[in-house]
């Protein structure tokens, strides 16, 4: 198989679990085979409740692992999206987890799978020690913050970022990377982050923050960028999501991505594939494939096997990958080795150009 | 080398597996460098198909081949993930070496072949040498995403891999297919021994018991299995019992062998008991055939013969051996005859001729053999040697009746020999007559030089009566000095002058010891037999005559004539001890004393010296004289009791003894007997007393007889040497009796010299009697000695004893002896009573 027969099957694929994320979300009943049908017992009932939308990679990538884990128990899945990197203030978010509730209530699932953060803070935390089993996948804060550590019926997959892995890849890009500009924008969930990346230079001797910057507007971020190689080598692009325009409106994060790109003579990196396909130069991503794919097996425990959600520790998921945006690269005018491109998820060009 | 069945399966065996793992392995390998070089070529394409896909993603990127950075990473990673690959490399089309996995590689292709492959576009292998050697070499060509030919992936190995991979497969396949084969031999090895050479050999081993114990028909071959050896086990087995159906039974077959093998054992072992035996008794064996043939001869029987078993085999007895009765030395008729043998004391008495001629004294027994039908079958004749035997047995029977110091018959042999003597008076009335000889002073002999020398006289004096009687007249020793003599056919008369010969010759004799010359005398009784009186009274009466002639003087024979009154009474000696005894219990025992008188000029200038003297009392109170009791007082060991009795009596009365003399000097002189001497203890007493009484010095004189200080000079020497400590005297008595006893005077120191009666007696009709008193005179005044003459019996004795010098004269001459204390009985008048020495 030729690389471009693996792209041309890799996009059959995102596009066939499209196609799938949109059956679900249109609430539609999925049968499981007549294998499974003849057994006798309906299917189970599993409510999947994301903090994000779909389609969307992150999101969709979580809910293919978890499938894939859970590929032949029958089931029925409905898909609730709260749209939150969208539709982020806290009212708009309460009203989602309220609509989630009351579709608990009536569809009455045997088992809830939420991703990321804000699932957690508007919806699972209100069933938090009772019978209904939750597991999670993508979640950045400490549970505890959350009030769902050691209950009984949640269980779930941390999301922790690979600080350490991103720092080595740019590197292995760019060598001689020592100083890093870390930008941040005010929402409170990059605080666990913060500090995972701080312990994270303990692993990397040599390598600092020259800065530690919280930013809210993109006006400063702009700034900010264009002074970084006074006084940095590569840019860590952590918390780009609720930084503001002039007239207060919340700037997206893709837009902040390609000016960046376009704008930047620093290397950066984030943590998400996502970002790299907006111009990112590299990122060792979590991967929302081993996300979803974790969570699903806890979850196949728990109906299969009877096992209490409260005796699955709360652990982050180990592995990731590398992303590298050769668009970017050329950009830059960095040329990679072969090795560095073959052992990453290599993206050609700029989302925006396709 | 010889192989058995199993070997020679096992080679045969052994050969077919080598040559199926040959062909196997042949065709294997050649099959395996086929497969090997396609598996090579298969994966070399592979691999320079993953490096084509992994240059074709970094084409895809849209960087162009020649701008790609560090892919000859990936071609080092492709060599050192797979042995046995040396190269890879990326080539343009024009064969320009972009990348390589060796930085010192080529820079471009050479091979004109290889870069052919190169420029083709296609995916192809191609074999080209490098540094010399074959190599393949797998070209795979990389597209660009628009599908134009960018360059070739070249994926080379060395040719010499496949031989590599064969010898490693070939050294595998053997490292398995040999322990499979020595495995397969090993199981074949145990499957032949368990179903084929085990059958085999147990069948052959029955058959070998078959032909070593044909009677153990019984066996059979094992035949438990349905194959080949099963059945021909099975075959055999009835092939055996069709043999055991038409032969004797087993049983009877092994209870016949048993029975004989145990008579075989039995008789063996008895053949060599009897062998064993026959060869190690004492006996001489010798067997015969019934013709009386020689043929068996033990070991004793070869020595007694002289004749070896080989030399005598076959011969006849008669040629070996003659036997002769030992008394008659007439021959024995027929040796082997039993009927001539008297199973009584004569059986075997018989000697032994050998046929080199000496005579064995034997014993012979003969025994017919005969076999199971009572035939004669031959002889056993037994000898035995008996010449120690019969030697000892003769002795036993000489010595029996013989003395044997002497060699004369004993008492009892004189004893048979009178009693067949007093049958032939009772029978014929011939005369016969005994003599009862006794030797005087042969005590003195004996004591003087010895019971050798004692001995030696007695066997001369033996061998000269012997030589002066005939052959027919029995001379024996009665034991100590005493002698008979049987005459037979002999009147007394005759017996008389025969004795009177032997009286001078025995007087002549002198026998010589260490120097000395002695003489001894012989006193003879004769007694007749007659036919009413026994042996023993014959012979008591002949002691009686001679006993009479010893109280005689001794030197002369006398004869017993029945009814003679004296010499009756003295046969009532024999109770003197009891009589002895029995006095000194009563104590009836009296001193008498007689004076010395001295020839000097005063008489009793050196005070007075009496002599004292023994009497016993009898039951009825008679006197007895000394001559009467102290021979049997002597002979019964009474003496030392008589002698103290005589000594404390003496010493008691001392005092009184001298105040009655006038209180003045008085010597007592008391006879000691030599049994007294001999005892122990003497001396103490004589202190004990002598202390007792406080007697003064020379108030004792004891008188001792010459042959008592001769026979014990030690023993008397102390004496004399403890009592001249008290100042006790000592006279010798009885001297010139014997020829030497000067010797002695040196070393025994006395005071008197008594000469013996003897000389003074006849000293006025015997010159030689005077020159002995002559001499003794002169001994003593030269040795300092005074000199004592007894039985001077008249003044003309006495006169002349003064001319020799003699000091002192004792006798009736002098005074008669008078009892010394108040008698025990009424006064007796000693008149006519001879006075002689106690001892």
């Amino acid at each position: 198989m030729n690389p471009s027969q693996q792209s041309r099957r890799r996009v059959h694929r995102v596009l066939a679990a499209l196609a799938a994320g949109c059956a679900l979300g249109g609430a539609a009943a999925v049968h499981a085979g007549s294998r499974d049908a003849a057994a006798g017992r309906r299917p189970w009932r599993i409510l999947h409740v994301m903090s994000h939308h779909s389609p969307w990679r992150w999101t969709d990538g979580q809910l293919r692992g978890f499938q894939e884990a859970m590929r032949d128990v029958p089931a029925e899945y409905r898909v609730l999206q709260m749209d939150a990197k969208r539709r982020s203030a806290a009212r708009d978010l309460e009203r989602r987890g309220e609509e989630a509730r009351a579709l608990i209530g009536s569809w009455q699932p045997d088992l809830v799978y939420t991703s990321d953060d804000e699932a957690q803070q508007y919806l699972t935390r209100h069933y938090a020690g009772q019978d209904l089993p939750f597991v999670f996948s993508g979640v950045n804060r400490d549970p505890a913050s959350h009030g769902i550590a050691g209950r009984r019926n949640i269980a779930g997959v941390l999301e922790h970022e690979h600080f350490v892995e991103s720092v080595r890849l740019i590197q292995a890009m760019v060598p001689g990377v020592r100083r890093i500009a870390a930008v941040f924008d005010d929402s409170p969930h990059w605080e666990p982050v913060k500090r995972r990346m701080q312990e994270g230079l303990a692993q990397l001797p040599g390598v600092g923050f020259s800065a530690w910057d919280t930013i809210t507007s993109f006006e400063d971020y702009q700034r900010r960028v264009l002074d970084y190689p006074e006084r940095a080598d590569a840019i860590a692009l952590v918390g780009i999501f609720n930084f503001r325009d002039s007239q207060g409106a919340n700037v997206p994060y893709q837009q902040v991505l390609r000016w960046t790109a376009e704008h930047s003579r620093l290397p950066d990196f984030a943590y998400w594939v996502d970002r790299v396909h907006f111009g990112t130069l590299a990122a060792f991503t979590v991967s929302e494939h081993e996300q979803g794919l974790a969570a699903g097996r806890i979850a196949r425990a728990i109906l299969l096997e009877g096992r209490s959600p409260g005796s699955f520790p709360m652990l982050p998921t180990k592995r990731g990958h590398a992303a590298i945006s050769l668009a970017r690269a050329e950009r830059l005018g960095l040329r990679l080795r072969s090795g560095l491109l073959l052992s990453a998820e290599v993206i050609r060009g700029f989302e925006w150009d396709s | 080398m010889k192989l058995g069945l199993r070997g020679k399966v096992l080679v045969i065996a052994t050969a077919v597996m080598l040559l199926a793992m040959a062909a196997v392995i042949a065709t294997s390998a050649a099959l395996s460098a086929r497969e090997q070089a396609k598996a090579l070529k298969s994966r070399s394409l592979a691999i320079g198909q993953s490096l084509e896909l992994q240059l074709e993603r970094l084409l895809h990127f849209g960087i162009r081949l020649e701008d790609l950075l560090g892919f000859e990473e990936q071609c080092r990673e492709v060599v050192e993930a797979h042995p046995g690959i040396g190269i890879a490399l990326v080539a343009a089309r024009d064969g320009r070496v972009i990348f390589h996995n060796d930085p010192e590689g080529e820079r471009s292709i050479a091979d004109p072949a290889l870069l052919r492959a190169i420029a083709s576009g296609t995916e192809q292998t191609v074999t080209a040498l490098r540094g010399g050697e074959p190599w393949h070499h797998a070209v795979t060509p990389a597209s660009t995403p628009q599908g134009e030919h960018a360059g070739s992936i070249v994926i080379g190995y060395p040719a010499a891999q496949v031989a590599a991979g064969i010898r490693s497969m070939l050294g595998s396949v053997l490292g398995v297919a040999l322990p499979v084969l020595a495995l397969g031999l090993l199981l074949l090895h145990l499957a032949l021994r368990r179903f084929v050479t085990n059958p085999l050999d147990a069948l052959i081993g029955t058959i070998e018991t078959l032909r070593q114990g044909p009677w153990q028909v019984g066996h059979r071959a094992p035949a438990g299995t349905d194959d080949e050896p099963g059945r021909l086990g099975a075959a055999f087995n009835g092939l055996i019992d069709e043999l055991q159906a038409t032969s004797v039974s087993k049983t009877e077959l092994e209870a016949a062998l048993e029975e004989l093998r145990r008579v075989s054992d039995a008789l063996d072992a008895q053949k060599e008991r009897a062998e064993v035996t026959l060869r190690s008794i004492g006996d001489a064996v010798l067997t015969t055939d019934a013709a009386g043939r020689v043929q068996y001869l033990n070991p004793a029987a070869e020595q007694l013969l002289g004749c070896p078993l080989e030399a005598a085999l076959g011969r006849p007895v008669a040629e070996l051996l003659t036997l002769v009765d030992a008394r008659t030395g007439e021959p024995v008729a027929d040796p082997l005859d039993p009927a001539g043998h008297d199973p009584g004391a004569d059986e075997g008495a018989a000697d032994l001729l050998r046929h080199d001629g000496v005579r064995v004294a034997v014993d012979h027994l003969a025994a017919p053999m005969r076999d199971r039908r009572g035939r004669l079958s031959g002889h056993v004749l037994t000898l035995r040697d008996v010449s120690a035997e019969r030697s000892l047995v003769q002795r036993r029977v000489w010595e029996a009746a013989h003395d044997a110091l002497t060699g004369l018959p004993n008492r009892r042999r004189f004893g048979e020999r009178v009693e067949a003597a007093l049958a032939s008076a009772r029978g014929t009335g011939r005369q016969h007559v005994v003599c009862f000889m006794d030797l005087d002073r042969f005590k003195l002999v004996n004591d003087a030089c010895g019971h050798a020398a004692g001995d030696e006289l007695l066997r001369d004096v033996a061998a000269l009566m012997k030589s002066r009687v005939r052959e027919s007249d029995t001379l024996a020793r009665l034991g100590g000095d005493e002698f008979a003599l049987l005459l037979e056919g002999c009147s007394v008369e005759r017996a008389q002058r025969i004795a009177a010969e032997l009286l001078a010759a025995v007087a002549d004799y002198r026998f010589e010891h260490a120097s000395r010359l002695f003489s001894v005398g012989l006193s003879i009784g004769l007694a007749a037999l007659d036919g009413d009186s026994s042996s023993a009274e014959i012979l008591a009466r002949a002691d009686t005559a001679c006993y009479w002639a010893k109280e005689q003087g001794r030197n002369r024979c006398c004869v017993y004539h029945p009814g003679d009154g004296d010499a009756a009474a003295r046969r009532r000696e024999s109770g003197w001890a009891a009589r002895i005894q029995s006095a000194l219990q009563d104590e009836r025992f009296e001193l008498h004393f007689q004076d010395y008188l001295a020839l000097g000029a005063a008489p009793h200038a050196g005070g007075h010296h009496i002599e004292v003297l023994l009497r016993m009392v009898d039951e009825d109170g008679a006197l007895v004289p000394p001559a009467s009791f102290i021979p049997a007082a002597e002979r019964y060991r009474l003496m030392p009791a008589i002698d103290r009795w005589v000594i404390r009596r003496v010493f008691a009365g001392y005092r009184a003894l001298a105040a009655e003399r006038g209180g003045g000097p008085l010597t007592c002189a008391i006879n000691l007997s030599a049994t007294s001497l001999e005892g122990e203890g003497l001396a103490g007493f004589v202190r004990e007393q002598f202390e007792a009484h406080a007697l003064p010095p020379r108030s004792i004189c004891f008188e001792i007889s010459e042959s008592a200080a001769v026979g014990q000079p030690r023993r008397v020497g102390e004496f004399v040497r403890a009592c001249r400590e008290l100042g006790i005297l000592f006279a010798l008595d009885d001297v010139g009796t014997g020829t030497n006893a000067f010797a002695h005077l040196r070393s025994l120191t006395v005071d008197y010299l008594k000469i013996d009666g003897s000389f003074v007696r006849n000293m006025e009709r015997d010159g030689l009697d005077r020159a002995m008193i002559e001499t003794i005179s002169r001994i003593g005044q030269v040795m300092g000695i005074k000199t004592v003459a007894e039985y001077a019996e008249s003044g003309e004795l006495i006169e002349s004893l003064r001319e020799l010098g003699i000091d002192y004269a004792q006798g009736y001459g002098v005074g008669l002896p008078r009892p010394l204390f108040a008698p025990v009985r009424a006064a007796v008048p000693a008149g006519g009573e001879r006075e002689s020495a106690p001892s």
